[in-house]
């Protein structure tokens, strides 16, 4: 069994994700981790999928490049034992939520920041919102130790990001298991 | 009592709705795993579905001490009820949920703020229980099992409701 990471982007259409997938499975590939988006007017795919050992890679990049005919950009990474184990847990989970004016430099001063602080991100979203004023809203799902409380990582994304006006809050990221 | 294995998500039985629960000693035997399963997990709340068992029972204690060091919520200390059903609900809050079935997802749910509960305790007398705050999403989240409804089913929005454990536990 082999695993590999495809990651696919193209322009948004009905059937874009059902065309990929076909592909997988007419292989008998299966699709274990994924995430899929649609990106203003692009539709981007990242997934992690196993193949059977008798699969040959070539034939599966060469299926999956016939793709491009219709506009979709894949690329194909072949996965190796330590490429597919998430490292381990090195603090407590936290959602961290900045927003504000949109200005350039955010996401680059916010995770700078957190990374001062070992802060491993695990999730990213942002969202520009359209107005007179453009907004910018940052969700950030992470790891960092727990030795640094979510009052000190919030005061030290505000200490770095200062220039920019910012709200930030960071909220421990978990709950009691029912 | 035997602490029993917590059946995972997609076991059948989590999507099966449960039996009445009659009072007998098999039923209290449940409810003593039920707790017993509870305390041996990081859990604040267990329903009879997930220790295999198709019968409307539940335990909730939301005040015992967090295996993760958090605080302990408030509330009304252990919880053991047959045949609970909610018979009151108002208002309305949003807390992230985890479940020990499904390990690795949270995901906020939208629930009643404050539920009054009825049930009977395991000698077949009349238990009633106004709840508020987190001990209400465990009440409302275990009646939920014994309907065969997940968490899952709740969430409204995939994008600002759903989070993954990312690390490896």
């Amino acid at each position: 069994m082999a695993h590999y990471l495809l990651t696919a982007a193209g322009p948004d259409r009905p059937g874009l994700v059902a065309g990929v997938s076909k592909i997988l499975f007419g292989l008998g590939c299966n699709l274990e981790d994924s995430s899929m988006t649609r990106l203003q007017g692009e539709f981007a795919m990242l997934v992690i999928f196993s193949s059977p050992a008798a699969a040959k890679p070539s034939s599966l990049t060469s299926r999956l490049k016939s793709l491009a005919k219709k506009g979709v950009r894949i690329e194909l990474k072949a996965l190796g034992p330590k490429e597919r184990r998430a490292p381990s847990s090195k603090g407590k989970p936290r959602l961290v939520t900045v927003y504000g004016e949109d200005k350039p430099g955010i996401v680059y001063h916010v995770t700078e920041a957190l990374a001062h602080c070992d802060f491993n991100v695990t999730d990213l979203n942002t969202h520009r919102t359209e107005g007179e004023t453009a907004g910018y809203i940052l969700y950030i799902e992470g790891e960092a130790p727990g030795c640094v409380s979510d009052q000190e990582l919030a005061d030290v994304v505000l200490e770095e990001t200062e220039d920019l006006g910012l709200t930030v809050s960071v909220k421990p990221l978990e709950s009691s298991p029912l | 009592m035997p602490v029993r294995d917590v059946l995972l998500f997609p076991h059948p039985i989590l999507k099966t709705r449960c039996l009445e629960a009659s009072v007998d000693d098999s039923t209290r035997a449940l409810l003593r795993d039920l707790v017993d399963t509870m305390y041996a997990s990081p859990g604040v709340g267990l329903a009879a579905p997930q220790i295999g068992i198709s019968l409307r029972a539940v335990a909730v204690d939301v005040t015992r001490p967090s295996p993760s060091g958090r605080p302990p919520l408030k509330g009304h200390g252990l919880l053991a009820l047959l045949n609970p059903r909610i018979v009151k609900s108002e208002g309305e809050q949003k807390f992230r949920e985890g479940c020990l079935s499904i390990p690795h997802f949270l995901a906020d749910i939208l629930r009643a703020a404050r539920v009054r509960v009825e049930g009977l305790d395991g000698e077949g007398r009349p238990v009633a229980v106004e709840a508020e705050g987190f001990e209400a999403v465990a009440l409302q989240h275990e009646i939920d099992h014994l309907d065969g409804i997940l968490f899952l089913d709740r969430v409204a929005d995939v994008k600002t409701d759903l989070f993954r454990r990312k690390v490896q536990r």
